[in-house]
């Protein structure tokens, strides 16, 4: 295998810079200060360069289904899947980059229009789901249904009104038992996530790097 | 030299290395560390063999973030999901909504069906980039109505679009494994899926599934990381609850 496509070579670039980057963060030191702020102009180039392989993949995925399906409805939403991203790519590049009028209209009038709108779809989906993990089963779950309506009443103006008591004891369950499961959770994904960053600055962990998930 | 405030910050961290070094090297001599078990990354292989079985696709997420910690972990264990896609003969469908990890994911797919001997089924359009959050979401949700997928794996850092793809897989009646350290979508994830990662498990994934002794060894140093912090949080409980003069010297040390 050639030295360029053996896999010490991102995990040794990914442990040195890494370093940097934590070292960055506790020391006050110009020089690496300037370097780390370069990289990160790096990031930025490298993403739009893999923007393009994007662009492609999206090309080659619709591209064959205008090119072979049979559903005419398919077909058609492929090519106005292609048709759209190209012109917005078009648009956008236009003089003032990102700043055209036509541009801007048609970013506003869909992709700020849509964004929302399947946003509010969640809505439906909480619902379904909250049936499903409401439902009082055992003990844990009783547990677990009444907590959810103290706070759902607690939450809703109605709540206040049927007794005064739901608005101290929802504000107490949203302030001290979740906020210390929330904060249990986030210490435990930090300190997960540094041991990740330790087992792959010394070269243990490369499992994101290739094939079979392990090691 | 410091940078002012992170004095305090900086001892913490030397102080949870030691611990994960430690523990790391006390497995690299001998190996006395074992891990429980982990149910969601030993049912990967019961979703491929579904998938296998009804001979519908597996679709897979490694989260909407870039490449963060969370991604690399979700993508440990989508790279082990495809692996055994591959060997199965299950069409994987990965998508990716960020341009950094789109790359990596294809790579990782090629070279899983390589490394089963079937580099001639792969296809650049098992991984999929959808730009962004929604459009993400609608695009799987369209998959699994479509072509009704039999198996998911989600892993790795995700938003509002969660509960959108879990939903509409649980309706295909898809067997579905997921899991994040978001802490406001892991109730979404425990909701909805068969088998759900909560917080730091999924960092856990690549010394589990390695069975390697010395990457289990740095979770043991997590451990002994996580009873020093809980320490601290104690003595700042017992200190706020004597007052604010006991509990000063504590919150100034804190802030050096």
């Amino acid at each position: 295998m050639s030295w360029a496509r053996r896999r010490e070579l991102p995990l040794f670039l990914s442990a040195i810079l890494g370093i940097m980057a934590f070292a960055d963060y506790f020391f006050d030191i110009p020089v690496l200060h300037s370097v780390v702020s370069d990289l990160q102009v790096w990031i930025i180039i490298l993403a739009a360069f893999a923007m393009f392989m994007g662009v492609i993949n999206l090309t080659i995925v619709h591209g064959r289904v205008v090119m072979r399906e049979k559903d005419i409805i398919r077909r058609g939403l492929s090519a106005w899947t292609l048709f759209l991203m190209y012109l917005m790519a078009i648009l956008g590049l236009l003089p003032p980059i990102t700043a055209h009028p036509s541009f801007r209209w048609l970013y506003s009038t869909t992709v700020a229009a849509l964004d929302p709108t399947v946003y509010s779809i969640l809505a439906f989906y909480i619902t379904s789901a909250s049936y499903r993990a409401f439902r009082a089963r055992n003990i844990e779950t009783m547990i677990f249904l009444i907590a959810g309506i103290i706070v759902i009443l607690y939450n809703a103006p109605i709540g206040g009104y049927l007794h005064p008591g739901i608005v101290t004891l929802g504000s107490w369950a949203m302030n001290v038992p979740i906020v210390a499961g929330q904060r249990a959770i986030m210490v435990g994904a930090a300190i997960g996530a540094l041991a990740l960053a330790i087992r792959t600055f010394t070269g243990r962990e490369s499992a994101w790097l290739r094939a079979g998930g392990g090691g | 030299m410091f940078v002012p405030g992170r004095i305090s910050q900086f001892v913490i961290f030397l102080v949870l290395c030691f611990f994960m070094l430690s523990a790391l090297w006390l497995s690299k001599r001998k190996p006395i560390f074992k891990l429980r078990k982990i149910a969601p990354l030993d049912a990967i292989e019961e979703v491929v063999g579904r998938c296998a079985e009804m001979g519908r696709p597996l679709l897979m997420v490694p989260g909407i973030e870039g490449i963060t910690a969370q991604t690399l972990a979700g993508l440990t264990v989508v790279n082990y999901a495809t692996s055994l896609a591959a060997r199965y003969d299950v069409e994987p469908i990965m998508l990716v909504a960020v341009q950094d990890v789109y790359p990596l994911a294809l790579e990782n797919v090629r070279l899983a069906f390589q490394a089963e001997g079937k580099a001639d089924k792969f296809r650049p359009e098992m991984v999929r980039f959808v730009y962004s959050q929604f459009p993400m979401a609608t695009t799987a949700m369209g998959i699994i109505n479509r072509q009704r997928v039999a198996g998911t794996v989600m892993v790795g850092g995700f938003y509002a679009e969660t509960l959108m793809i879990l939903e509409n897989a649980y309706r295909a009646g898809a067997v579905q494994v997921g899991g994040t350290a978001n802490y406001h979508n892991i109730p979404f994830f425990v909701a909805v899926c068969d088998y759900a990662l909560i917080g730091e498990e999924i960092f856990a994934a690549s010394a589990y599934l390695s069975k390697d002794p010395e990457q289990i060894g740095t979770i043991v140093g997590e451990d002994f990381g996580r009873l020093f912090l809980a320490l601290l949080a104690f003595i700042g409980a017992i200190l706020a609850t004597l007052g604010a003069t006991y509990g000063k010297w504590f919150i100034n040390l804190l802030s050096i």
